[in-house]
């Protein structure tokens, strides 16, 4: 088959115009048919790529496409720093840095390069790298405001608030209609100011309904209502700064020096151990439960508002509905025994 | 820089809003190539004194000079119909179509000039317009033959006479419909469909006829009360509801002229970087009113410009809102119809009003209406009893698409034990509720975007029937 070079060009111009146009569907039509046309334009596989992204569960789709503009391009940083995006998506965080850091030897003064590093260092949870790699954006690209969020989530996340506040101040005055702004504004105020923090996730849910950061935040300004969640979100957020390989550690160590108090207070004859040890397991798994199902709890505790409840989605709602039931059904257990022993 | 630009502009730091003075200094600043102050300048004129011809021309010119040579002409066509006896305008006129390569619109509106009083040849613009010379005024028209941009050469239409020149005006009318119809591909037609064919959607149907109808038939009514017939309505809803069939209907209940522009067409213009296409639809359908321009998948075409901020096409759309205010154009009769799935990207601009400052949320189809899709569907299809109201009632929330899927999957199951059989087997209502469990409502997803919006970004109230339809109240 011929390879017409003018048509599929036409159609990429096309296609570009759909996906600009929040259409990436009917772009995705346009970028398959420009392939048809010509299999060897880049361009058409790299747009196909950013179609197929828009849906998760096609990521490993759009990987191919990546690698397929790759193989006809393989020096052109942009597909590399791309790469590196759906693969973090993907949590295929080991092979994100290597594609990273592909694209950094290729174009290190590319700005877009160092945020797309940052993006990737965030998704695995590498504060320090993220921050490290958002300044470097900063540096290249001093006003733009997605650098700025980026390096605000980051030092969050190192708990340098201080730091952040100006950042963020300094953010809302570059671009007040920022939605990830304001989401970041929301979150680093939650902790003191929840009525603040409200106001702020709401202004980002204006300008954008569907940011789910600024959603998130919402539904926990709602969930911080209440008191007892409210600590445990303080405790919790303290915690989550930290990496999951920490907080095992964390945990070990302190399982570890329980049983070894319990064995000290064996050797010095206390009786009754075994409900010292009774009570260490339970609390630990308490703990653990209470972590696995912290989310699940908020969320029941956000039903209980007809208003707040909307912000939900179908699955978290579904989710909800299901530890309430659970919970119902712990509580009349433990009253059945109560009453009738 | 030039003294006498620091000397107007320290004169108009002592009066910033003296007009011949910004006119003294826009032209300065033309002439010393500041485009950008100049029509900054002129542009400030003109919020001031809307009738400034030397403004207008002034602005023209240096969008002109700037590259932007398709909006200048709509500018100039503007000023020339609002002012048909100012030669400098027509002059300016005949330049910018030459340059665009429209050498017969570009000698009609030379020789137009040279009709009026005061007018004085130009002997420069004469040279490139006439390579062969300028003909005997009156001899010969350019034919329609030049619309194509064939060549320069006049009489080329086989049926020209005295009397058909004379006439010149009905012609360049035909020759501008056919223009747009071929350029943007679209056609214009008179809807035979009505309401009484739409079946169900009660309440959809009284809003347009409360919203759109009765206004257009009581112009002279609404006339009285200052308002004018026409203007700018949109409908937005889930896909696959009727939109584009109700819009059709409401054309064929006024009896008037419908052009539909789809995205394709649409997307043409955003290539074609066509203001002027636009215009031309548009003048098409003002020439033809009453008119309905129905624009499907609106929100392409009046995309919100801060999501195009890296990209081209926000000229188109200034264009499009400048049509739709009626500033180059009279848009008396003219209902501008704007369908879309997703409202939310569409520029705010467009909601202002004169501009799509009537919305209309279409539902999915309630339940008589889902009986006549329903019906329509069966048609053609072998079906033993149907019984459209059990059917409707499993299919709530189902659009037409969907409906037709229920169908589609029916059909495949009979199809298969037709070929078993090796007889028709006809299809059943059971059958049908049992296809409408397999098929998902495709609105729902839709709704579950709209939420989003109608709960964080309901200003003004936009998706306030979106919040009815999903029971919440606020």
């Amino acid at each position: 088959m011929a390879v017409d070079f003018d048509a599929s060009a036409a159609l990429n111009r096309r296609a570009r115009l759909l996906l600009e146009r929040h259409r990436p569907e009917e772009a995705e039509d346009l970028f398959r048919q420009s392939l048809a046309a010509n299999p060897e334009n880049e361009d058409s596989h790299f747009g196909l790529a950013q179609c197929l992204v828009q849906d998760r569960r096609r990521a490993h789709k759009a990987l191919e496409e990546v690698d397929r503009a790759l193989a006809l391009n393989p020096n052109f940083a942009p597909y590399h720093a791309y790469r590196a995006l759906i693969l973090g998506q993907m949590l295929r965080h080991g092979e994100a840095r290597r594609a990273i850091a592909t694209a950094q030897e290729l174009a290190p003064q590319e700005a877009y390069v160092w945020f797309c590093a940052g993006q990737v260092h965030r998704a695995a949870g590498k504060w320090p790298e993220a921050e490290a790699a958002a300044r470097q954006a900063l540096a290249i690209a001093p006003r733009d405001v997605d650098h700025l969020n980026l390096l605000s989530t980051a030092l969050r996340m190192q708990n340098k608030d201080g730091e952040n506040e100006s950042l963020l101040e300094s953010a809302l005055r570059h671009d007040p209609e920022n939605a990830d702004t304001h989401a970041n504004v929301g979150w680093a105020w939650l902790a003191r100011d929840r009525d603040r923090a409200e106001h702020h996730f709401m202004e980002a849910l204006r300008l954008e309904p569907h940011h789910d950061a600024a959603r998130l935040g919402l539904l926990k300004a709602f969930q911080t209502r209440n008191r007892l969640y409210r600590a445990v979100y303080r405790l919790h957020d303290r915690v989550r700064r930290y990496s999951l390989w920490q907080i095992t550690g964390l945990v070990v160590v302190a399982a570890g020096l329980l049983f070894l108090l319990g064995a000290g207070l064996e050797a010095l004859g206390v009786r009754h151990m075994e409900f010292y040890y009774f009570a260490t397991g339970l609390a630990l798994l308490g703990l653990g439960a209470l972590a696995l199902a912290y989310n699940a709890l908020g969320h029941v505790i956000v039903l209980t508002d007809p208003r707040a409840r909307l912000a939900l989605t179908a699955e978290e709602t579904t989710t909800a509905w299901f530890v309430l039931l659970i919970i119902t059904a712990i509580t009349l257990r433990l009253l059945y025994l109560i009453v009738f022993g | 820089m030039s003294s006498s630009l620091d000397g107007l502009r320290q004169a108009l730091s002592l009066s910033p809003d003296n007009v011949p003075l910004l006119l003294l200094y826009a032209n300065a600043c033309q002439e010393e190539f500041l485009l950008g102050d100049a029509q900054e300048t002129y542009e400030k004129i003109i919020a001031q004194a809307p009738a400034n011809t030397d403004a207008q021309l002034g602005l023209a010119k240096v969008l002109h000079v700037s590259g932007k040579t398709s909006e200048a002409i709509v500018r100039t066509e503007a000023l020339v119909s609002q002012h048909p006896k100012l030669p400098a305008a027509q002059l300016f006129l005949a330049r910018l179509y030459l340059a665009d390569g429209q050498r017969p619109e570009a000698a009609r509106a030379y020789e137009k000039m040279l009709e009026l009083e005061g007018a004085a040849a130009d002997r420069a613009l004469e040279k490139d317009l006439y390579p062969q010379g300028r003909p005997e005024p009156g001899a010969e028209k350019p034919g329609k033959v030049a619309l194509t941009e064939q060549g320069p050469v006049f009489g080329q239409s086989p049926d020209d006479d005295e009397d058909e020149f004379d006439d010149d005006e009905d012609d360049d009318d035909e020759y501008r419909d056919s223009y747009a119809e071929e350029e943007l591909n679209v056609k214009m037609e008179r809807p035979k469909i009505n309401f009484a064919e739409v079946g169900g959607s009660e309440d959809i149907k009284e809003e347009i006829r409360m919203k759109i109808l009765y206004p257009m038939q009581n112009a002279e009514l609404f006339r009285a009360y200052g308002k004018k017939m026409g203007g700018g309505v949109l409908l937005y809803g889930p896909p696959g509801c009727g939109k584009t069939l109700i819009s059709r209907a409401t054309a064929g209940e006024i009896d008037a002229n419908f052009v539909s522009i789809g995205i394709h067409q649409i997307l043409d213009m955003y290539i074609g970087e066509s203001e002027k296409k636009l215009h031309q639809l548009f003048e098409m359908a003002r020439q033809n009113a009453p008119t309905i321009l129905f624009f499907d998948e609106v929100d392409a075409l009046a995309a919100d410009r801060v999501d195009l901020r890296k990209s081209a096409g926000r000229t188109l759309i200034n264009q499009f809102l400048a049509e739709m205010d009626g500033d180059i154009g009279n848009n008396e009769g003219l209902l501008i119809l704007g369908a879309t799935n997703a409202p939310w990207h569409i520029d705010p601009a467009f909601r202002r009003p004169g501009r799509f400052d009537r919305v209309l949320f279409v539902p999915p189809p309630d339940g008589p209406a889902r009986e006549a899709i329903i019906q329509v569907l069966a048609k053609d299809k072998p079906v033993d009893r149907l019984d459209p109201r059990k059917l409707a009632k499993v299919t709530k929330d189902f659009s037409g698409a969907d409906l037709k899927a229920v169908f589609d999957t029916a059909t495949e199951a009979s199809l298969t034990l037709a070929m078993k059989e090796n007889r028709i087997v006809p299809l059943t209502t059971d059958q049908l509720v049992r296809a409408a469990k397999r098929v998902k409502p495709s609105t729902r997803a839709w709704f579950e975007s709209a939420k989003n919006y109608a709960l964080y970004a309901n200003q003004g109230g936009f998706y306030n029937d979106v919040l009815k339809f999903l029971g919440i109240s606020k």
